[in-house]
C-alpha cells in the first residue's frame, strides 16, 4: 500500500498538448522529484448510477483502466455502481462526501434530467466541477425498406396523421424521449414515442419491425447498418463525422432541420473540493485526453474526446442545463423546479 | 430427525410445536385471517389513495394509477372475501402460533438486527455485525462462549475475505476504519 | 456440416490451455458469486471485470460467461440448504429445494439441481451451434403483446400456486403486485407510491424482497423456539440422488429446459423469469402438483433447468444481433465493448473464433460444473451438520452483506429487514410466499408491455390476435382459465347428478 499512499507528484510544465511519447518518461521522471503539490491519498472512487455494462459506466471503468495502467493517476481508481432514483442516489452520495478528496461522480445526462423530471433540487451547480471529456453523437435510423429516404420526407409522412409514426426508446424522460420531442418541434409533427425498458428492449423491438423509427448512437447503429437492418436518416450533431463509414451521412441540420443533440460524460467532486484536488484530476484528465490509446477506444465507439476543463465546465454545464429544462418542459415532462 | 432443523416433515419447524389448547387454536386461526384481511384492506385503499391523482388513461394505453386502480380493487375484494370467508368458517383448522418464550426470541432478533443497522454508519459494517453476531449467540441463544466466538471469527472473516478484500465491495467504514 | 467444422474450430479455440484454465476458473468463481446472496452473476461479472483486463480477448469472454452460467449452479445452493436465494434466479428453487433440505434430501436436491442445470445447459449451447439464426429471428417476433400474455400466463396460474387455499394464494400475489408497483412509471415517468424517497424512485429491487421473505423469514420462524445443538443427522450415502428421484425428475428437466430456453431467448425477459414461469409448468404437468411447495424434487429441477438454458438462451440475442437478453449479457456485451470488439449482427462472421470460441468453452464450462457439484452435492449438504443456531449469524450477515452490495446502500439493507418481518407475517398468516415473488417478477413486465402494445397498436385490442405467436398465447391464456373452470363445473354437475352433496361442499371448499 505504501506507493500508493504516496502523496503524487505532478509534472506542472505538461500541457495537454504534450502527447504521449513524453507522457510516460514525464511521469517516471517526475515520481521522483516530488512537488510540494498534494494530491489524495489511498483509493478514490468513481461513483456511477448506472448498473454495469451501462454506457458511462463502461466510459468509466475504461478511463480508470487507463489513466491506473498509464500511472497518470497511482491512486487505484475504483469504479462503484450506486444505482437507485436515476441516478439521484449515486448524485446524494457525493454531494453529501463534502471536500472528500476519494471520491469523484461520473456526470451522465440524468444527473442533469431527474432533478428537473422529478422536481428535486438541482446538483450540477452544487457539485464542485472537474470536466467534461467524452462526446457521443445520436443518429436516427429507420427500417431498412421504409419508403423515408431523408428528414423531410419522414416529417411528409408523419403530418399525414398524427401519432402514426411510432418510435422506440429508453424510458420517458430519457435522452430518446428528448431526441423525439426534437424532431416533433423541428418538423412540426406529432410521433407516437412507446418507451421500452432500456435500449436493448428497444433494439429488440426496433429490429422486429414494430417501430418506425429509432435514436441510435453511431456505434449501435453501424453494425445495424452493415447488416442491412437499419438505415441512418441523419446524425445529430453539428457537422458531419469525419469517418469513412459516417462521412456521407448528412446532419439534420444540413435538410433544414434544427435537431443538434448529443451525449455527454464527465467527472465532478463532491461540494467544496480544495482547489488542488480540482488541479490533480484537471492535470489528470488532461493526460488521459491526450493519451493515444483513449482517443483509439473512443473512436472505434465513435466518441469524441474534447476536453472541457474545470474552469470552463461551469458555464457550459449551465447551458446544458437550460436546454435540458428547455426541452422537457416542451415535452411537458419538466415539473416546476423546487423554490431554491 | 431433530428439532433444531424443523425436520419434521414437509411442514417446515412451525408444525413441530406443541399443540395449543384446541379453542385457543381457533380463534387463533380465525384472528390471524381477519387481522390479514383488515391489513390487507388497509393496503390496498392506501394503493388506490395514493395513486388517486394520477392519470387513469393517457392517449391509446393505460396510464399510471391504471394498473394501481386495479391492483387495489382486487385487494378491497379479497380482504371482503377473506372476512366473509373466516367468518363462515366453521371447519377446525389447527394454526400454531409461538409461545412467549419464542416470541421474545423473534423480537429480541429483530431488535438486533435493526440495531445493527443503526449502528454500521457509525461503527462500520464488520464491527456492528461482530456485536450482532455476538448478541445473538450470547444474549438470545446463550451457546457457550468458545463456539460462538469461533462463530463470530469465521462469519468476520468470510465477510472480509469475500467481500471486502476479493470483491471489493466499498462496505462502511466506521470509527475502527473497517 | 458447416456448424460442426466451426465448432471443432471453436473447440481448439477453447481448447488452449490458457482458456481450459479461464474457463474453470470462470465457472469456479460463479460458483461462488452464485452462492453469495445479493450478488447475483452480473454484479459479479462486473466486479471482476478488471481482472479480464490484459486478457486475449477469447479468454475474457469465456472466463466471464464462465461467472455468468456457473453463477446459475452456485445460487442453488445457498437457496437450497439455507432458503436464501443465492440470485435472483434461483427464488423458486428456494421454496421446494429447502423444503427438501429439512427432509434430510439436501443432497438429491442438489444433484437433481446440478443435473438438471447440465443438461439442459448443453441442450440449449448445441441449440446455440445450430439454430443461432432462426433462434435470433424467432426473439425478435416477441415483443410486447407477447410479452404482455406470457406474463399474463403466469399471473393467471399464480392461485393455484398456493399450498393452501386458492384465495390465500391469490392475495399473495395481490400484496407482489402492489409491491411492484411502487417506483416511477416507467411509461410516463410520474412517480407512483414513492412517498418522495429517492430510494423507492427506481421500484423495489427484487433482491431484498427475495431474500427477506425466503431467507430472514424462514430464521424468524426458527428462532420461536429454542434451538437443539444439533443438527441434521444425514449420512453421505443417503444423500445420491435414486433411480425413482431421476425418474421423478428426467421429464421436469427436459420441460423446464425448455421454457427456460425459449424465455431466455427473448431480450426482455431473462432467467428469473424464466424460472419462475418453468416452475408454473411444472406444476401443470407433475404427475403430483400437491407436492409442490412441501419439496417437489421435480419443481426443483424444473426451475434450475430451465435458469441455466434460459442464460445460454440469453446468448442468442447478443451474439446474433448485438442485444443483451439479460442483466448479465448487458456484462458481457459491455466486456466486448472494453476489448475493443464492437458488438453487433456482423460479430458470429467477423469474430468467428471469438464467438465460437465461447460456444465452445460453455460445453467444457458446463462439463466443468457438473463435475465439481454433483460429487460435491452431499458434501455441500453436509453443511447443514453444523448445528443450525451456529449458521443462523452467517446466514444474517451474509444476507445483510449481500443486500447491501446490490446498490451500496444501507437502505436496500433495511427493506430486506423489512421484508424479513413480512415474510414472516406471512408464514404465520397461511399466506404462500410463492405467488408473491412470482407478482413481484411478472407484474412489472405485464404492466410495461400491456401499455406499450396499445401504444404500438394506436389503441386497438386487435394487437393480441393478430400477431401469429400473440394469438398462440392468447389461446394458451384463454385455456388456462377455462380447462379448471370447466373441469370444476363438470365435476359439479357429476356431483350434483349423483346427489352426493359432500363433494359439492368439498368442491367449493
Amino acid at each position: 500500500m505504501s506507493p500508493l499512499r504516496a502523496a503524487r507528484p505532478f509534472h506542472p510544465l505538461l500541457k495537454p498538448s504534450a502527447l504521449a511519447f513524453a507522457l510516460g518518461l514525464a511521469c517516471a521522471s517526475a515520481t521522483g522529484a516530488a512537488m510540494a503539490q498534494s494530491a489524495p491519498t489511498g483509493p478514490i472512487e468513481i461513483t456511477t448510477g448506472t448498473s454495469p455494462g451501462g454506457t458511462p459506466d463502461v466510459l468509466m471503468r475504461r478511463a480508470a483502466k487507463i489513466l491506473n495502467e498509464q500511472k497518470i493517476i497511482t491512486n487505484p481508481l475504483v469504479v462503484q455502481n450506486r444505482t437507485g432514483g436515476s441516478w439521484m442516489v449515486a448524485g446524494n452520495f457525493v454531494m453529501g462526501k463534502k471536500g472528500d478528496r476519494n471520491v469523484v461522480l461520473c456526470i451522465a445526462q440524468p444527473i442533469l434530467t431527474t432533478p428537473i423530471t422529478q422536481g428535486l433540487p438541482t446538483l450540477y451547480d452544487k457539485l464542485t466541477p472537474i470536466a467534461m471529456f467524452i462526446q457521443g453523437d445520436l443518429v436516427l435510423v429507420v427500417q431498412p425498406d421504409s419508403p423515408v429516404k431523408n428528414l423531410k420526407q419522414l416529417m411528409e409522412l408523419a403530418a399525414q396523421r398524427e401519432r402514426s409514426l411510432k418510435v422506440a426508446g429508453a424510458q420517458a424522460g430519457s435522452t430518446d424521449h428528448m431526441v423525439a420531442g426534437l424532431v416533433e418541434k423541428a418538423g412540426k409533427v406529432k410521433l407516437n414515442y412507446i418507451p421500452f425498458d432500456g435500449g436493448g428492449s428497444a433494439q429488440a423491438a426496433f429490429l422486429g419491425g414494430n417501430v418506425d423509427l429509432m435514436t441510435l448512437t453511431p456505434s449501435e447503429a453501424m453494425p445495424l447498418v452493415t447488416s442491412g437492418k437499419a438505415r441512418i436518416l441523419a446524425i445529430l450533431s453539428d457537422e458531419r463525422r469525419p469517418e469513412p463509414e459516417l462521412k456521407d451521412v448528412p446532419t439534420a441540420k444540413e435538410q433544414g432541420y434544427d435537431i443538434v443533440w448529443g451525449q455527454a460524460w464527465g467527472l465532478a467532486g463532491p461540494p467544496e473540493l480544495d482547489a488542488d484536488t480540482v488541479k490533480f484530476w484537471d492535470d489528470a484528465i488532461a493526460k488521459l485526453v491526450a493519451n493515444p490509446e483513449w482517443q483509439a477506444s473512443l473512436k472505434e465507439n465513435f466518441l469524441r474526446s474534447k476536453l472541457i476543463p474545470a474552469a470552463e465546465v461551469k458555464p457550459y454545464m449551465q447551458k446544458l442545463h437550460e436546454e435540458h429544462l428547455a426541452l422537457l418542459r416542451d415535452l411537458g415532462l419538466a415539473k416546476q423546479p423546487p423554490v431554491q | 430427525m431433530n428439532e433444531g432443523q424443523g425436520g419434521a416433515g414437509p411442514a417446515g419447524p412451525a408444525r413441530s410445536l406443541p399443540a395449543l389448547p384446541k379453542e385457543a387454536v381457533e380463534t387463533g386461526m380465525r384472528a390471524t385471517n381477519l387481522i390479514a384481511a383488515l391489513v390487507l384492506l388497509a393496503l390496498s385503499l392506501g394503493v388506490l389513495f395514493g395513486t388517486r391523482e394520477l392519470p387513469y388513461w393517457s392517449d391509446f394505453a393505460p396510464g399510471s394509477a391504471f394498473a394501481a386502480f386495479w391492483v387495489g380493487a382486487v385487494g378491497v375484494v379479497l380482504a371482503l372475501a377473506l372476512f366473509v370467508a373466516t367468518a363462515m368458517d366453521s371447519s377446525h383448522r389447527p394454526h400454531e402460533f409461538p409461545d412467549r418464550h419464542g416470541l421474545i426470541r423473534v423480537v429480541a432478533l429483530l431488535a438486533g438486527l435493526w440495531l445493527m443497522i443503526l449502528l454500521i454508519p457509525h461503527l462500520g459494517f464488520l464491527p456492528a455485525a461482530i456485536l450482532f453476531c455476538l448478541f445473538l449467540l450470547l444474549g438470545i441463544e446463550r451457546r457457550p462462549l468458545v463456539p460462538s466466538l469461533v462463530t463470530t471469527a469465521a462469519v468476520a472473516g468470510l465477510v472480509y475475505g469475500v467481500f471486502i478484500a476479493w470483491l471489493g465491495i466499498a462496505l462502511p467504514t466506521g470509527m475502527f476504519g473497517i | 456440416m458447416d456448424a460442426l467444422a466451426s465448432l471443432a474450430q471453436g473447440f481448439a479455440v477453447a481448447g488452449t490451455p490458457t482458456n481450459l484454465l479461464f474457463v474453470l476458473i470462470g465457472v469456479t468463481l460463479g460458483q461462488v458469486i452464485g452462492a453469495l446472496p445479493g450478488i447475483g452473476p452480473s454484479a459479479g461479472m462486473a466486479l471482476l471485470l478488471p481482472v479480464t483486463f490484459g486478457l486475449e480477448p477469447v479468454t475474457a469472454l469465456v472466463m466471464l460467461s464462465g461467472i455468468m452460467y456457473g453463477g446459475m449452479y452456485g445460487g442453488t445452493l445457498t437457496s437450497v440448504l439455507v432458503n436464501v436465494p443465492g440470485e435472483a434466479a434461483s427464488v423458486m428453487t428456494a421454496v421446494d429445494g429447502n423444503q427438501l433440505a429439512r427432509q434430510g434430501r439436501a443432497g438429491q436436491a442438489l444433484a437433481a439441481a446440478a443435473i438438471g442445470s447440465f443438461i439442459a445447459g448443453i441442450g440449449a449451447v448445441a441449440a446455440l451451434v445450430f439454430l443461432t439464426p432462426a433462434l435470433a429471428a424467432f426473439a425478435l417476433s416477441f415483443s410486447a403483446p407477447e410479452y404482455f400474455l406470457l406474463a399474463l400466463l403466469g399471473i393467471t396460474a399464480t392461485a393455484s400456486l398456493g399450498t393452501g387455499s386458492a384465495m390465500k394464494a391469490m392475495i399473495g400475489a395481490t400484496l407482489g403486485l402492489m409491491i411492484a408497483l411502487v417506483g416511477t412509471d416507467p411509461i410516463l415517468g410520474t412517480p407512483r407510491l414513492t412517498f418522495g424517497s429517492l430510494e423507492l424512485m427506481e421500484g423495489i429491487d427484487f433482491l431484498p424482497v427475495a431474500i427477506g421473505i425466503f431467507g430472514i423469514a424462514e430464521i424468524l420462524v426458527s428462532m420461536e423456539q429454542r434451538q437443539a445443538a444439533q443438527a441434521v443427522r444425514t449420512q453421505l450415502k443417503d444423500m445420491w440422488l435414486s433411480a425413482k428421484d431421476w425418474a421423478e425428475c428426467r421429464m421436469a428437466i427436459l420441460r423446464g429446459g425448455i421454457v427456460g430456453f425459449l424465455i431466455g431467448l427473448m431480450p426482455g425477459a431473462g432467467p428469473t423469469v424464466a424460472a419462475l414461469l418453468a416452475y408454473v409448468v411444472e406444476k401443470k404437468a407433475s404427475p403430483h402438483p400437491e407436492r409442490f411447495g412441501h419439496g417437489a424434487l421435480d419443481g426443483v429441477a424444473a426451475a434450475e433447468s430451465a435458469n441455466n438454458s434460459a442464460a445460454h438462451g440469453a446468448m442468442v440475442p447478443m451474439l446474433a444481433l448485438g442485444i443483451p437478453g439479460s442483466a448479465s449479457t448487458a456484462v458481457l456485451l459491455a466486456a466486448l465493448v472494453l476489448l475493443g470488439i464492437r458488438p453487433g449482427p456482423m460479430l458470429l462472421t467477423e469474430q468467428a473464433d471469438l464467438v465460437w470460441g465461447l460456444i465452445a468453452s460453455m460445453f467444457i464450462g458446463n462439463v466443468i460444473l457438473l463435475v465439481i457439484n454433483l460429487p460435491l452435492a452431499p458434501l455441500f449438504a453436509s453443511v447443514l451438520r453444523i448445528p443450525y443456531s451456529y449458521l443462523v449469524p452467517g446466514i444474517l450477515v451474509v444476507s445483510l452483506v449481500g443486500a447491501y452490495a446490490i446498490s451500496l446502500s444501507l437502505f436496500n439493507v433495511g427493506l430486506t429487514l423489512f421484508f424479513g418481518m413480512v415474510g414472516y407475517l406471512l408464514i404465520r398468516a397461511d399466506i404462500p410466499r410463492a405467488p408473491l415473488v412470482l407478482a413481484v417478477v411478472l407484474a412489472p413486465l405485464m404492466e410495461s408491455s400491456l401499455r406499450q402494445s396499445l401504444m404500438l397498436s394506436e389503441g386497438s385490442l386487435v394487437i393480441f390476435v393478430q400477431r401469429p405467436l400473440a394469438a398462440l398465447l392468447a389461446l394458451l391464456v384463454i385455456g388456462s382459465l377455462a380447462l379448471p373452470l370447466s373441469s370444476f363445473l363438470l365435476a359439479r354437475r357429476a356431483a350434483r347428478r349423483a346427489g352426493v352433496s359432500e363433494a359439492l361442499s368439498h368442491s367449493s371448499d
